[in-house]
């Protein structure tokens, strides 16, 4: 994972920061289930159509361990939504997945109030929810961003905490998340 | 973990044969790390969500052959037919097992008219390969030339990642099956053989996201060798390959 503040465009010194994320036992749960067929037959239906969609930051901090269940303290990226969807997939090598994701100056410091920054998470998700997959039929409001992803029922399949960021209004917030397999 | 990969016989009872059990941890190939990142990731968000990619782990194929455990394998080096005349692939159980939450084992049983039906045969690799069914339809795709390079446009909905064939059919046009040599771009691809058919105007094409059982140089998104075993058709051959993470 690696994030930093720009001031119209320009990198804003001492913002950046970067470190090994931790994958999720929902994460790794997630993998297992994509990569597989539920039924083999005429027409293949999946277990889940789920994939990585969502960026949510936080507050808050806690232990990077593979039981991180939700952010510990989420923050509002809009005025209504916590999770907002991933601008771009883009695959700087063969065999790896870079998430990128610009937060505007207006996005997380919605009220004009500094916001110190210190987790973020990316959380799957499928719209719409009926796409075939078999266990993503009752997940709970697969498309709702305004749930709050605190709910144990929208954990975070990678999780990474940090030395606080302060973004402010003047800012933009840059999250780039990098997978290699 | 200490071993991934589990192959043995099994007799007409059931019981496994002694000394034909083998174990090992496999190597997952670049194909199967770069179909793992597309396969996580959405091309397009919107109202309906767009994947790189839908293929997932639909077949095994075992071999005779052995090529070293390294990233670089892309197929097996000598695929064995499994009815001994058109098909090298062998469907993985379904459902799929999940023997703890974040990890996933896919089980083949080759059937004792399996693989030997024309006689014993040595096993000595396997690997795993993607495919999706239905056949994904075709649209109002063109091939363009008949000689040198050729290519197909107009394949709307295709799915970059596709290494699966070609397939023109009907509507006049030569049936004729060809490989995706190379991706031109989201809708056009390089064939491996020139068109000869000779509406190429509008020749009906469709497509196999994934491979088809009838092609022995399928890419295999993991690849484990291993010390022969001889199969019979007095023998059942057993599986079983497990993802962890």
């Amino acid at each position: 994972m690696w994030a930093c503040m720009r001031e119209r465009g320009k990198l804003v010194p001492g913002s950046i920061r970067e470190g090994h994320n931790v994958f999720t036992v929902t994460g790794r749960n997630l993998l297992s289930k994509l990569l597989s067929w539920q039924t083999i037959g005429a027409t293949d239906i999946p277990f889940t159509n789920r994939r990585i969609r969502w960026m949510g930051v936080g507050i808050g901090s806690q232990l990077e361990v593979t039981t991180v269940s939700s952010l510990a303290q989420p923050a509002l990226v809009t005025s209504t939504d916590f999770l907002v969807p991933i601008q771009t997939s883009e695959f700087p090598s063969s065999t790896s997945v870079r998430y990128l994701k610009e937060f505007a100056t207006n996005e997380i410091t919605i009220a004009g109030v500094p916001v110190a920054i210190t987790e973020v998470g990316l959380f799957a998700d499928v719209v719409p929810a009926n796409m075939g997959g078999t266990e993503d039929v009752g997940h709970t409001n697969p498309t709702d961003p305004t749930l709050k992803p605190t709910v144990g029922s929208n954990p975070p399949v990678a999780y990474k905490a940090f030395e606080s960021i302060t973004k402010t209004s003047d800012f933009t917030l840059e999250i780039r998340w990098e997978l290699r397999f | 973990m200490r071993d991934n990969f589990l192959i043995f016989l099994r007799d007409e009872h059931g019981q496994i044969m002694p000394g034909s059990i083998r174990q090992g941890h496999n190597v997952v190939t670049n194909y199967g790390r770069l179909w793992l990142s597309r396969l996580l990731s959405w091309k397009l968000l919107g109202g309906t969500d767009h994947p790189w990619t839908n293929l997932r782990v639909r077949w095994m194929m075992v071999g005779n052959g052995s090529l070293p455990e390294t990233p670089a394998v892309s197929t097996l080096s000598n695929a064995l037919l499994v009815d001994g005349f058109t098909t090298y692939f062998k469907e993985v159980v379904s459902p799929t097992e999940f023997p703890i939450v974040t990890g996933v084992r896919y089980r083949a049983v080759y059937g004792v008219g399996d693989l030997s039906v024309l006689g014993a045969v040595e096993v000595s690799e396997a690997g795993l390969v993607l495919g999706e069914l239905p056949i994904n339809p075709g649209s109002s795709a063109s091939i363009v030339g008949s000689s040198g390079v050729v290519t197909v446009t107009g394949l709307v909905g295709m799915n970059p990642l596709s290494v699966g064939r070609i397939l023109g059919v009907t509507n006049g046009d030569n049936p004729g099956t060809w490989r995706i040599t190379r991706l031109l771009d989201e809708t056009s691809v390089e064939i491996d053989s020139p068109h000869s058919g000779a509406d190429s105007g509008n020749p009906n094409i469709s497509w196999y996201e994934g491979e088809e059982p009838g092609y022995n140089n399928a890419p295999v998104v993991a690849y484990k060798t291993f010390e022969k075993i001889v199969k019979t058709t007095g023998f059942s051959l057993e599986i079983q390959w497990d993802f962890r993470f």
